[in-house]
């Protein structure tokens, strides 16, 4: 794998900081995550969590904890020590692993670190070569820095929502808070290259990612087109500024259980554009419609512009008495970008997916095998692949504290005893 | 010392989308040289809307800055002979065709050299070489069946957000490559799918569809049952309450006094409070619209709770916090332009920059192959190509 000899230490939690460190795992880099038993990372629900509803009858389930489809979702290919920062034991032990790690990662609001006085300044006394990668809400200066931000409240806040939604409904946030990922992919990136300069340079270097500013370069062009224009460009629903038809259309109800008889909550739904006249006349050809393309309203991309809710209105007539599958491959052969739209389902039942191993099965301790979202990237020269599955909660302290300091069971065991590491629930609790 | 990350790496981008091309971007704002190599006619992303006063594409301006242009007919043999004479020079070319370019070839032209394809498929498997888009990429990738409301139609991301997630992946697998090479030599082909990169970032509502044994579904409602942005005075306000004291220190500050001394609810998580009992919902809903957005978020924000509102492209270009960060740019070419938005992450010692603004087509082709390939100027004025519409738009 491509990063394999690459350490990090990493302090992530939730979904951006926990993605970007996912990506260095993935990669092959060797990532240990710290996490602390006060306060566990938040996308495992905390000690009260249960167990899902699909595991209970799972014998190995045991704890909601390290059950979380949140945590166990973004966390492949790292290890878990848990160490509390608050006691002199656990800052020793932290501090005495920064010297074996490239990397330092962290996504806690700006002032947390410096707090606990392991701030980029105070890790290069000890690690002066590191690469350390803060991810946050706003960064790491600036008026809101200490505003504290996740990513339902940064899609507003850096112009996402504004443009995500119907052409007739309010501003609107995606599905899954999309500004993490976003920041995390960057992150990743950012850490790469800093990666780079340093084998180049031996200089180690700070990397201040604020979501905003990552999730802004998103609608960059959106951003830039009010800079020349002044316009406020408006919510687009599935439609796209220069072609049409695009759009996501109805299509038959697939007629199983799930369905509900052509609800439009339940129905199945076509993606489907035309992005030149020679699309849309295989368009007319498959609907078997010459009368469209003969329409003079429909005649020239710039014509569908013109009458696009005509022009979407007889799509979707045509579309809702057909069959998706048939219908999304009968476009795509004719050459038009076509796709069914999957849910999580269909998308783990997809033979293309599959094939190409983006979802593979993770075997987990507690969870057992399940298929999951794996690597995104194809190497030809050093494939990468899903080596772990996301790790219990301190499930490496043992090992890794063994490892690198050589503490042993008894001493471990001490340490567990103090509350400063462990696998289990603090006695507070 | 070096400058930047990237000094000295030379880059050519042959796609012609919008992904490919944010992936060279990326690589040129990091310091890489990149030079487009444009097919007669411009590249098509120049023909995006919206387009400026004199006709030129946003999204171009946007995506194609920080490069140089060179347009070479590649399919024509003079054309092909001088691109591998420039790809001798070359450590990365990014890619949107699919089969994608001869690794092969390029190899041995230079050695370790990398490949990065950004295709909408991936170079693999029975959709390889259909035709996608970003429409087609939250399709498949299971994003548009959770996002927008269960009683509508599902809905893709804005804009060419699918394209800007898969540019931003393939700048991460390039620079991967491209350590991997520095570290132990060796270049490789990387197979980027946009609909793959989208994907990657479904992986939790994927998961949570395995564990629970039914797929993530779109929210029922708007307002904050539905986790989605609440009408206030002036707009919209995302607001995520938490529980306990965060919960208790909202309800004061907006006012509501009772919920707050509601010991049981404010240590329920507060959506399933809300989920049970749309009551209480709506009696937030209703106090929230008597508040100014930016008043309510700092109100609650000294507080700690965690609420953001709705900006627009035009109020963020006023934004105090970007403005403090030094957010929004000009490119040094045109310093009396348009300012663009800036650096997506700040890196210490070898930060992102902005070195140029757009080039026009094939601006240049014969600087690049006087100085990359040794051309003469014979040589140069055999393999330029007529000259491109003066805007970069290809007549469709």
């Amino acid at each position: 794998m491509p990063l394999e000899g690459v350490r990090a230490l990493v302090l992530t939690h939730a979904w951006l900081g926990t993605f970007c460190t996912e990506l260095l795992g993935l990669n092959g880099a060797e990532v240990i995550q710290v996490e602390t038993r006060r306060r566990l990372d938040s996308w495992r629900g905390g000690w009260i969590a249960q167990v899902p509803p699909g595991l209970v009858d799972e014998a190995t389930a045991e704890h909601g904890w390290n059950t979380s489809f949140l945590y166990n979702a973004v966390n492949l290919n790292k290890r878990c020590i848990t160490l509390d920062l608050q006691t002199p034991e656990g800052m020793d032990i932290f501090k005495r692993l920064v010297p074996f790690a490239d990397v330092v990662a962290e996504n806690f609001s700006p002032r947390v670190m410096g707090n606990l006085g392991i701030d980029y300044e105070a890790l290069t006394q000890i690690r002066p070569d590191l690469v350390m990668i803060s991810l946050s809400a706003y960064g790491g200066s600036g008026p809101w820095r200490n505003t504290l931000g996740i990513g339902g409240t940064v899609e507003p806040t850096s112009g996402q929502s504004s443009l995500l939604g119907y052409r007739d409904s309010q501003p609107l946030n995606s599905g899954q808070m999309l500004p993490d990922p976003v920041g995390g992919y960057y992150g990743y990136g950012a850490i790469v290259t800093a990666l780079l300069h340093r084998v180049r340079t031996g200089e180690g270097q700070y990397i201040d990612l604020s979501m905003q500013e990552a999730n802004n370069t998103f609608i960059g062009d959106a951003q830039l087109e009010y800079e020349i224009t002044g316009n406020v460009r408006g919510r687009l629903g599935n439609r796209h500024l220069t072609f049409a038809p695009h759009g996501i259309y109805p299509a038959l109800p697939d007629g199983s259980d799930r369905g509900d008889g052509g609800d439009v909550a339940h129905g199945r739904w076509i993606a489907l554009a035309a992005e030149s006249d020679e699309q849309w006349a295989s368009l007319c050809s498959v609907a078997g419609r010459p009368d469209w393309r003969d329409d003079p309203r429909f005649a020239s991309n710039a014509a569908r512009k013109q009458h696009e809710d005509a022009l979407d209105e007889a799509v979707a007539g045509w579309t809702a008495g057909q069959d998706r599958d048939e219908l999304a491959a009968r476009l795509s052969a004719a050459g038009l970008p076509a796709a069914p739209v999957f849910d999580g389902d269909e998308v783990a039942a997809d033979g293309v997916f599959l094939e190409r191993g983006v979802i593979e099965d993770v075997t987990h301790p507690e969870v057992g095998t399940r298929l999951q979202v794996g690597v995104p990237y194809h190497y030809s020269r050093t494939p990468a692949r899903v080596t772990r599955p996301s790790p219990l909660v301190g499930e490496h302290s043992a090992e890794v504290l063994d490892e690198f300091l050589g503490i042993g069971a008894k001493e471990y065991q001490q340490l567990v005893e103090k509350g400063v590491t462990g696998t289990e629930p603090p006695d507070e609790l | 010392m070096l400058a930047s990350a990237l000094d000295g790496i030379r880059v050519f981008d042959l796609s012609t989308r919008v992904a490919g091309a944010w992936c060279s971007r990326l690589l040129a704002d990091f310091g890489a040289d990149v030079v487009m190599v444009e097919p007669p006619g411009g590249n098509p992303v120049r023909a995006l809307a919206p387009f400026d006063a004199a006709g030129r594409g946003i999204v171009g301006a946007y995506v194609l800055a920080n490069k140089r242009s060179v347009a070479l007919d590649v399919a024509s043999e003079q054309g092909r002979a001088a691109f591998a004479d420039l790809a001798a020079g070359c450590d990365v070319v990014v890619d949107s065709a699919v089969p994608g370019s001869d690794f092969d070839a390029f190899e041995q032209r230079r050695d370790g050299a990398i490949l990065v394809s950004v295709t909408p498929h991936g170079l693999s498997g029975a959709r390889a070489t259909a035709e996608g888009n970003d429409l087609t990429a939250h399709a498949l990738s299971g994003w548009a069946s959770v996002n927008g409301l269960a009683g509508r139609e599902p809905l893709k991301g804005s804009g060419f957000m699918a394209s800007y997630v898969a540019g931003t992946a393939a700048y991460g697998a390039a620079m991967t490559a491209l350590l991997h090479r520095e570290l132990h030599g060796g270049g490789q082909h990387i197979d980027v799918s946009e609909t793959e990169a989208l994907l990657e970032i479904f992986s939790a509502a994927f998961l949570r569809g395995q564990y629970f044994g039914e797929p993530f579904p779109r929210r029922e409602k708007l307002g904050m049952t539905g986790s989605f942005p609440v009408p206030v005075r002036d707009g919209y306000l995302s607001l995520t309450v938490g529980r306990g004291e965060r919960a208790r220190d909202a309800m004061i500050a907006l006012g509501l006094h009772e919920l707050a001394d509601n010991e049981e609810l404010m240590e329920r998580p507060f959506r399933l409070a809300l989920a049970n009992d749309p009551e209480i919902a709506a009696r937030i809903e209703a106090k929230a619209l008597e508040w100014d957005r930016m008043d309510l978020f700092e109100a609650l924000s000294v507080l700690l709770v965690i609420a953001g509102p709705v900006l627009s492209v035009g109020e963020l270009s006023t934004n105090e916090q970007l403005l403090d960060r030094g957010y929004f740019v000009r490119p040094p070419d045109a310093p009396g332009g348009p300012r663009y938005p800036g650096a997506p992450v700040k890196l210490g010692a070898s930060p992102w920059s902005m070195r140029r603004s757009r080039p026009a087509p094939g601006e240049h082709t014969a600087e690049v192959l006087r100085e990359l390939a040794g051309y003469d100027d014979a040589q140069i004025a055999a393999v330029m190509v007529a000259e491109p519409p003066s805007n970069g738009v290809a007549a469709s």
